[in-house]
Order: structure tokens, then C-alpha cells, then sequence
């Protein structure tokens, strides 16, 4: 498969006051033609930098990038805009024009496109459909909710057809329920019109819901990068672990054994265990099949297992009663299917 | 009504060809040079605000002459200014006295305080619209057109009433030294003559014409808000 977009030793330098601050830091990878990418890193990690090198909003102090093989950090102006129009953006505060309707809004990119009146209105028309604004074309963006206002502004930004929509931090000031609603819409767009999708978050769930593949940047650096569900289940650096971690509630178990809280307490023949689900293939009937072979009780405290792609990933916390042997039996056997064990409390020895 | 007013201001009833001419004079000054410093002023407004350094097509240069400049003539008080260019205008009206002579002067007293109030209606515009635009391809031309002076209409528009209406008074402080004008009336016969009435009638019409501008900018400003 051909890349879409490439980076190749992206370097960003901003100059301010005199002193020099490295954004981005010598970056390459590529994403690809059709995929939802996803960047994720915390705030000041250079990934609006990063992403603005795709339009060239900010241009690289060295280094290339590739859009559909054109290296277009050597493009003239003039070529530069042809190419702009053909990548999309939105942003967090939606940037609409207030001064025009939403109609206008979403016609603004056709201006100078050569359609004639009546298939930009036709255009104009499906794009609505598209975001399911029919209603509101006559409204200015100021009576719109956020959620309504990022459906605008996706229109607008799929009017020249683009065949990359850069999204920065899109669902960043909307309520969860909404961000859930302009997720979809993205997830629509890239399966239905076959546009490669980049998206900049600092949230895991965003990840989690539409990307195939994500980068985790740091101090302008990509310090890993991969498959979302390798990420998830197999998280090589701090960094991504902690953003991992953000996203369920498997974590709180720690800071209940912090508190001594009554849940976790153990006797002799009880241990607290998490388990991680490392591997595509978990077989739902686990805990049943332990309790069954190992003849142990299994009470699970907490549980968080979701879907990614096809693939359920996460794990759970929970005490297990059982004499030693069966318990150690049970943790062999766990390894060998590759699933990730981590006793947090060990009541056998705790006295 | 008519001999209620007679007796009311008799001595502009007396000179009422002159007091409309004056009328008239006033809204030709206020009219030439308003025009011509709305022009100018949104030409270098915009200019300004995109040779900025963080601008759309930053220069240095182009920045600081004009800036600069505007803050020259503005710090130079009219009565001044309208002394010093006395010879530019005969340069390039013929003339320097009576309406003619007045509109050099009221547009290089008028420009400046216009081109402040364009850069700032200009800096209302979100930055984010400006790399919207960008971002779909726009050059600089268009996102001045399409993005700059649409998104800041009421702005602009507020800039102009305030502009207007001191644009009056200096046309009023011109109309003082030979311009012509409802300054000039005032002057001749209302501080001149002592007539009191001619005074009081002047200010009454200079009033009324400031408000008509504020309520129309007013409406106007608000229509375009959204
Ligand atoms: N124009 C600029 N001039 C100077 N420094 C800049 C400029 N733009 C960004 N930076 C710096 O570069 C670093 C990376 O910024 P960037 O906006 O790419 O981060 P980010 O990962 O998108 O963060 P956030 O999540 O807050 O949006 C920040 O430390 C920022 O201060
Ligand atoms: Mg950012």
C-alpha cells in the first residue's frame, strides 16, 4: 500500500525571544491511504505542529513531506494551495465564519472551484445530508451547539473533496456524548468516502473508538508507534502506559489497596489479581475455566473489557480463593495462554 | 410656524440661504473626504494588519513606515496640520481655501484615526478563521476579502460612525479658518456678530447630524452581528 502522508526527519523549530524551542524532533513515519491515524500526546508535545506540517500551516526548518508522493514542502505557493484544497481540517474551536449562514459556511471552499450555481448547490445539499443538518442550512453558526457547529465545519471541510481531513483536537470542547456522535461521523466519512484521517487527541478514548493505528509523541519525538490494540494490550513506554491506564477504571485498584479499603481485604487463602488481555484470541470462558481447572473463587472487583476493531482488550481485578498450589497452578496456566497476570495483593504472605 | 421662528432665531431666519449652504458645504466636506479616508483608511488598516509580524505576509518594512506614520499625524493637532499643508493643497486642489481647500487637510487629519479604528475592527477576527482559510487553500487576496474585511463588517462599521462623527468636528474647526461650512457660520456671525442664535441653531443641526450617523452605524452594525 501506498503512503498516504510521509514524513521524513520532520524537523520544527520555533525561534521565540531568541531562544530556540524544537517542537518536533526529527520524525518520520507514514500513515496510510484510507486509515484513521491517530496522534496522541499530552499538551505542548508538539503534535499541532506535527499535523500543521501535513498543510504546510507551519513549514518544517528540515525534513520533507510526502502527500500521495509529491514531496509538497517543495511546491511553489501556487501549487501549495491546489494541494491544501485537497486536505481538509477542523479544528477544536470549529473556526466557522459567523458573518454567513451554514449554507454559506460549507459553500465557501466551492468558491473559484468551476461548479456552476447548480452543483455547488447540489454539493452543498448532500454535505448536509452528510452531517444531518438539513434543517439548519439558513442558521447562522452562533444558534448552533458545539456538536452542530464541528458537523459544519466537517461539511465545509469535505466540499473540495479532500483526500486527507486533518482533525485537531475536534471533539476536545464537546460533552462526551457529542464527541461520541462527531466520532461516528469521522468513522462515516473514512469508510464511506475513503478518506485517510488524521487525528490529534489527548484522550485514549478517541484512539480507542476510530483509530487503526496510532503514534504517541513527546517532546516533539514519536516515541511509539503502532496497531491501536497492540498499543492498548502492550504498552512499551511510560508514557503510553499512563495514557492506557486513563482510560479505565482498572487502575482505581490501586489506590484501594493504598486506602486499605474493605474490598481488597485479604485472608491466607486470597489473593487480588489483575489480569490483562495481551492477545487477540481471549476466550471468553477464562474466569469459568480457572474456576473449573484450578478450583479456585473468583470474585471480580472490577472489569473493563471493550471492543477494538473485532478484538476485546482490558482486563480485571479480582480475589482469588484457593490453596497456593492452585493458585500458582492458575498463574502458570494464565502465562501460557498469554494473558498478563499481576498479583497486587498476596494474603499468603501478607502475615 | 414660520413667524414663531423669526421670532425664535431671527438672525439665521434672516440669512437662511446661507445657513443651508452652510448645511450643504458641511455634508460635502464630511461627504469628499470621508469617502476618500474610508478608502485609504481600509487600505492601510489591512495593510498594517497583515505586514504585522505575525501576519498573513509579514514585512518589516512596509509594517513600521506605516505605523510610523500613522502615529505621526495623528500626534500633530489639526488646527496644526491644516496650517502645514496648506501648500499640498494648493498643489493639488488649486486652492486652499472653501470646500475645495478643506478636504486635503480633513483627509490627512481623518486617515490615520480611521486606519486605528480598521486595525482594530480588523484584530476582532479570530485567528483560527484566518488559518481556516489557509487551510482550504485561499491566498492572501482572498482571505483579506473573503475573510478579513467580511468577518469584521459591524466592526468596521462601528469604526466608520466614530470616524464620521469626528470627521464633523474637524470640518466644523476647518470651516474656522476658511473652509466654508456650519463652522464657518458659526463663526462669522454666531461668535463674530454675537448673534447667539446662529450659534445655538449650528449646534442643534451639528447634533442632529451626529445622531442621525450613530443611529444609522448603530443599526447597520447590528444587522451584520450574528
Ligand atoms: N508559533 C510558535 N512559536 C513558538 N513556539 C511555538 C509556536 N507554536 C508552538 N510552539 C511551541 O511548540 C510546542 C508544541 O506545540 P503544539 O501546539 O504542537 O503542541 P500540542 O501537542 O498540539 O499541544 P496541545 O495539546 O496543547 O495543543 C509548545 O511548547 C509550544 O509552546
Ligand atoms: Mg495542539
Amino acid at each position: 500500500m501506498e503512503a498516504m502522508i510521509k514524513f521524513q526527519h520532520v524537523r520544527k523549530e520555533f525561534n521565540s525571544d531568541g531562544k530556540k524551542f524544537l517542537a518536533v524532533d526529527d520524525v518520520s513515519f507514514d500513515i496510510q491511504k484510507g486509515e484513521v491515524f491517530g496522534i496522541i500526546g499530552f499538551s505542548g508535545a508538539g503534535k499541532s505542529t506535527l499535523v500543521r506540517c501535513i498543510n504546510l500551516l507551519e513549514r518544517p526548518t528540515s525534513g520533507q513531506v510526502f502527500i500521495n508522493g509529491t514531496e509538497i514542502t517543495e511546491l511553489p505557493m501556487s501549487k501549495l494551495r491546489q494541494k491544501r484544497k485537497k486536505i481538509g481540517m477542523i479544528f477544536q474551536q470549529f473556526n466557522l465564519f459567523a458573518s454567513r449562514t451554514v449554507w454559506d459556511n460549507i459553500a465557501f471552499p466551492l468558491k473559484g472551484s468551476g461548479l456552476s450555481k447548480e452543483e455547488k448547490a447540489e454539493k452543498v445539499e448532500k454535505l448536509l445530508k452528510l452531517v444531518e443538518l438539513d434543517s439548519k442550512a439558513d442558521a447562522y453558526p452562533s444558534n448552533l451547539s458545539g456538536g452542530q457547529k464541528q458537523r459544519v465545519a466537517i461539511a465545509r471541510a469535505l466540499a473540495s473533496d479532500p483526500e486527507i481531513l486533518l482533525s485537531d483536537e475536534s471533539t476536545s470542547a464537546l460533552d462526551p456524548k457529542t464527541t461520541k456522535s462527531i466520532l461516528n461521523l469521522l468513522k462515516k466519512v473514512n469508510r464511506e468516502l475513503g478518506i485517510t484521517i488524521v487525528v490529534i487527541t489527548h484522550e485514549m478514548q478517541v484512539i480507542k473508538e476510530i483509530c487503526d493505528r496510532v503514534a504517541v509523541m513527546k517532546d516533539g519525538k514519536v516515541v511509539e508507534i503502532g496497531e491501536v490494540f497492540d498499543i492498548f494490550a502492550n504498552p512499551q513506554e511510560q508514557i503510553t502506559r499512563e495514557f492506557v491506564e486513563h482510560t479505565s477504571n482498572l487502575s482505581k485498584i490501586y489506590e484501594l489497596v493504598e486506602e486499605k479499603s474493605d474490598i481488597v481485604r485479604v485472608d491466607q487463602e486470597q489473593i487480588v489479581w489483575r489480569l490483562r488481555y495481551l492477545e487477540r484470541n481471549v476466550s471468553e470462558a477464562l474466569v469459568s475455566q480457572l474456576s473449573r481447572k484450578f478450583d479456585l473463587d473468583i470474585n471480580i472487583i472490577f472489569g473493563n473489557i471493550e471492543l477494538i476493531g473485532e478484538n476485546p482488550i482490558g482486563g480485571l481485578v479480582a480475589i482469588v480463593r484457593g490453596t497456593p498450589e492452585q493458585i500458582d497452578g492458575a498463574i502458570d496456566y494464565l502465562h501460557e495462554k498469554n494473558v498478563g497476570v499481576e498479583v497486587i495483593l498476596d494474603g499468603r504472605v501478607s502475615e | 410656524m414660520e413667524e414663531f421662528l423669526n421670532d425664535l432665531i431671527p438672525n439665521v431666519m434672516a440669512r437662511q440661504d446661507i445657513f443651508f449652504k452652510s448645511i450643504r458645504e458641511t455634508c460635502l466636506m464630511v461627504g469628499w473626504s470621508g469617502s476618500i479616508s474610508f478608502l485609504l483608511g481600509i487600505l492601510f488598516g489591512v495593510t498594517i494588519t497583515v505586514t504585522r509580524p505575525d501576519g498573513i505576509c509579514s514585512n518589516k518594512i512596509v509594517y513600521h513606515i506605516l505605523d510610523k506614520l500613522v502615529n505621526f499625524f495623528r500626534s500633530v493637532p489639526f488646527i496644526i496640520l491644516l496650517a502645514c499643508l496648506v501648500p499640498l493643497t494648493r498643489l493639488i486642489m488649486g486652492t486652499s481655501i472653501g470646500v475645495k481647500g478643506a478636504i486635503v487637510p480633513l483627509v490627512f487629519g481623518c486617515t490615520p484615526f480611521f486606519t486605528r479604528q480598521m486595525e482594530s475592527a480588523l484584530a476582532e477576527v479570530d485567528p483560527g478563521l484566518i488559518e481556516a482559510a489557509q487551510s482550504m487553500g485561499l491566498g492572501n487576496l482572498d482571505i483579506i476579502w473573503r475573510v478579513y474585511l467580511r468577518e469584521s463588517i459591524a466592526g468596521i462599521v462601528r469604526g466608520t460612525t466614530i470616524t464620521l462623527i469626528s470627521l464633523i468636528g474637524l470640518t466644523a474647526m476647518a470651516g474656522a479658518i476658511g473652509a466654508g461650512g456650519l463652522g464657518n457660520f458659526a463663526i462669522m456671525y454666531g461668535h463674530q456678530r454675537n448673534m447667539l442664535d446662529v450659534t445655538y441653531t449650528t449646534v442643534l443641526v451639528l447634533v442632529v447630524m451626529v445622531s442621525l450617523i450613530q443611529v444609522t452605524g448603530n443599526y447597520i452594525a447590528k444587522r451584520n452581528t450574528h
